[in-house]
């Protein structure tokens, strides 16, 4: 067929199809659930942000309140202020003012989708002395939350909901004209099944991705949910594509239902059935899957080994023992002081104690920080075996809401907590072993007022990770997309007799 | 376009028959549904094919179609082999089914408009109009809904889709099956209109009123093949009836004692060619 005559019949089909009041009634239900879907993102952006940017405040309040402090109690005065209310204490001012956060800062697609977002916090307090195992002890990954299908989000609409519109839309093309009659009439003319089949679900594709890319830049654009996306074109280009090959793929398979011409109800039957397979069941397999290949460490046992360092450090002779040992390994020159008097030095027992905790639950600690690499690097490899998991892990990783992400994050604040201590423990060990006040007959104990060297956590965004999953969610999806519609182009040969 | 149904840019081999079956055999299993089948039709001939359910009318109207392939003999269509270019065959033929379903959302006008797209023409409002008109689709009801139109109402579209067509050969599938005397009257003058014209026209049917009407030959079917070829302006109603009915019992009869059928059948077909 030429190509003139194609673009004819692709035009009529899209008259018929546009000319249908179901087609306008799936397109405006779809709009309503991606509209739905993108003022949730942004409200939860919206919330993460208000969070990040109070933890920020905090941050600031804090270093602008040890100032005040230090500026008042730097006077010489009748009373010396406890080590826990002094800011220029390194120690005190580690423990009691320092407000450190590390963040995971939503890239400018965050309101795509929620991810592990809703499971997950977005921003940590790394303090000291509190939590002996997780980071992320205010919350609790494994809750039944994720039980739940997940948040209705935008990636929820488009990865669930957008098959069902697409099957709605092109499920009984060719089968509704078979069961009614009207496919004999058409089959009459001089034209093949295939450049029919190619008009009808060409046209659904059409209508289909105009309205899925469309309805989703609309609905981001009218929620504002959407951030600077300077440095995200890729990526935004990744998700276009991927999402229009993902829309593609639920029309090839309309166009493969048809082909088996057993009537509109054995392909809607079909269709919905693949959906719950592809869209439900495999997605949940695969769950299952990535849990089996990087099963998840004990936190009974982390706790229990938590309590257990806990008791050798407090009860009996261990405790005196071990400040001991790591005194003279930070500071042999401690044995020319006082040792007893450093030993029982409050600051001194919390680092020793820290740096025991450290070593004795190394073990627990790098094993929760495997699986969730683990299982991370298990869901990128798995991810393309289902289209609805490729998309999702594509949308996931440009919202930064991915279980990558948070693992990478989740080392990152370990490392930003080694690198506190690294800034404070030689200080603190300085100030124990030549103390000096700020001046003569001060109020205050010492000299620390390094506030604003403190290291800062570096928040990064995903943006290569984001590209490069878009691109690999396009790629596989337009594949797939492609697989399905080549099996169909072969069925459609011949008229059914 | 002029209003006939023939197309004279057609690329058939030189003086090759409108349609043409040779020794067409088509089994299905272990059922023949058509074995020898004989036909030939020239350019404004019209062949009735009488026959009783599953005797292997729709099977030869598919085979002509394209729609299935022969497992014997050759079915040509201007020339053309209708199996191996089934869409190059169907570009000579008109096709109207018994039962034609339309777009029910469309009306009589777009639903023409559309299928004369599927068959590569590009045409207008007001010549779809025309067509309808002559198709005999009152003007009032070109613009509403096909699926408010009654059967012969549906069937003018079809008869407007072939018109547009231009087709060298009409097929027609049970035409006048559900129409009421008047619609089936107004339709046998428009297939007579038609073959004067020079397009051949083939039908299945058992309307042997209409037969003795608009064909100038009825092959009588059974069991897959023609057992009688008849001319119908020799016979009035009641032989041409009498007639079938004997075909068919003999036909039937003969089938049921094998090799006896061959006999019977080419006994009729002499008999009628006398």
């Amino acid at each position: 067929m030429s190509a003139p005559r194609f673009h004819r019949l692709l035009r009529a089909e899209l008259r018929l199809l546009l000319r249908e009041p179901l087609t306008w009634a799936i397109l405006a239900m779809l709009a309503a659930a991606l509209c739905l879907g993108a003022r949730i993102g942004a409200e939860r952006v919206a919330a993460e942000r208000a969070a990040i940017a109070a933890a920020a405040g905090d941050s600031t309040r804090a270093v602008d309140a040890a100032k005040a402090a230090r500026a008042r109690y730097a006077q010489p005065g009748p009373l010396r202020v406890a080590y826990w209310q002094d800011p220029t204490h390194a120690f005190g001012y580690m423990h009691y003012f320092l407000a450190a956060y590390a963040v995971k800062p939503p890239t400018p697609l965050a309101a795509l989708a929620v991810g592990q977002a809703d499971v997950q916090p977005a921003l940590t307090r790394v303090s000291f002395g509190f939590s002996t195992v997780f980071d992320d002890t205010a919350y609790e990954p494994g809750s039944a939350a994720t039980l739940r299908l997940g948040p209705f989000d935008l990636a929820f609409v488009l990865v669930h909901l957008v098959p069902l519109a697409v099957i709605a839309l092109a499920g009984t093309r060719l089968s509704a004209e078979a069961d009614a009659g009207i496919l004999r009439l058409i089959a009459a003319q001089p034209v093949s099944p295939r450049a029919v089949a190619g008009a009808k679900f060409g046209a659904a594709a059409l209508v289909a991705v105009g309205a899925v890319l469309g309805g989703t830049a609309l609905a981001l654009a009218v929620t504002g949910a959407l951030g600077p996306l300077a440095g995200w074109g890729t990526t935004g280009a990744g998700l276009a594509a991927a999402l229009a090959a993902y829309t593609l793929f639920w029309v090839a398979a309309c166009a493969l239902a048809a082909s088996l011409w057993r009537g509109a109800v054995a392909a809607l039957t079909l269709l919905v059935l693949a959906w719950a397979c592809l869209v439900v069941a495999l997605p949940a397999a695969l769950g299952l899957v990535v849990d089996g290949l990087a099963p998840v460490p004990s936190r009974i046992a982390a706790i229990d080994a938590s309590r257990e360092a806990q008791d050798r450090f407090y009860t009996g002779e261990a405790g005196p023992r071990i400040v001991a040992a790591w005194l003279a390994a930070r500071a042999p020159e401690a044995e020319a002081k006082d040792p007893p008097a450093l030993r029982d030095a409050p600051e001194i027992k919390r680092l020793a104690r820290d740096a025991f905790y450290d070593a004795a639950l190394a073990g627990h600690r790098d094993a929760l920080q495997a699986r969730a690499d683990a299982a991370a690097a298990w869901s990128a490899r798995l991810a393309p075996l289902s289209p609805a998991t490729a998309l999702a892990l594509a949308l996931e990783t440009a919202a930064g809401t991915d279980a990558g992400r948070h693992a990478a994050f989740l080392a990152a604040v370990s490392e930003h907590r080694r690198r506190l201590r690294a800034f404070f423990e030689p200080r603190i060990l300085a100030q124990a072993l030549r103390p000096a006040p700020v001046c003569a007959g001060c109020q205050a104990r010492l000299d620390f007022d390094a506030y604003d060297a403190v290291p800062a956590f570096p928040a990064v965004l995903p943006a290569e990770a984001a590209a490069r999953q878009a691109l690999l969610g396009a790629a596989c999806l337009l594949a797939a997309a492609l697989a399905l519609a080549a099996l169909a182009y072969r069925r459609l040969g011949a008229w059914p007799a | 376009m002029a209003g006939g149904m023939h197309d004279d840019t057609g690329d058939e081999t030189g003086d090759a028959p409108v349609l043409a079956l040779r020794g067409v055999a088509k089994r299905f299993g272990v059922r023949v549904a058509l074995e020898g089948l004989d036909l030939t039709l020239p350019a404004g001939g019209v062949y009735a094919l009488l026959g009783p359910n599953g005797a292997g009318k729709t099977t030869t109207i598919n085979l002509v179609l394209g729609f299935l392939r022969a497992d014997a003999g050759a079915v040509r269509v201007c020339g053309i082999d209708a199996g191996a270019e089934p869409v190059a065959a169907r570009a000579r033929i008109a096709y109207i089914p018994e039962q034609v379903a339309l777009y029910p959302g469309l009306s009589g006008l777009e639903n023409l408009r559309y299928f004369a797209t599927l068959a590569g023409l590009d045409l207008g409002r007001a010549e779809a109009g025309r067509l309808l008109g002559q198709a005999g689709l009152a003007e009032e009801a070109r613009g509403r809904p096909a699926g408010t139109y009654s059967k012969g109402m549906r069937q003018k579209v079809g008869i407007a889709v072939a018109l547009a067509r231009r087709a060298r050969l009409l097929l027609l599938d049970e035409p006048t099956s559900g129409l009421d005397p008047a619609a089936a009257a107004e339709f046998s003058g428009t297939v007579r209109a038609a073959a004067a014209r020079g397009t051949a026209v083939l039908m299945a049917t058992h309307d042997l009123y209409r037969v003795r009407e608009m064909a100038d030959r009825v092959g009588v079917l059974a069991a897959g093949r023609v057992v009688e070829e008849i001319d119908p302006a020799r016979l009035d109603h009641v032989a041409l009836e009498r007639l079938y009915i004997e075909r068919l019992a003999g036909a039937t009869g003969a089938a049921t004692t094998g090799a006896a059928t061959t006999g019977a059948a080419t006994t009729g077909a002499a008999g009628a060619a006398a």
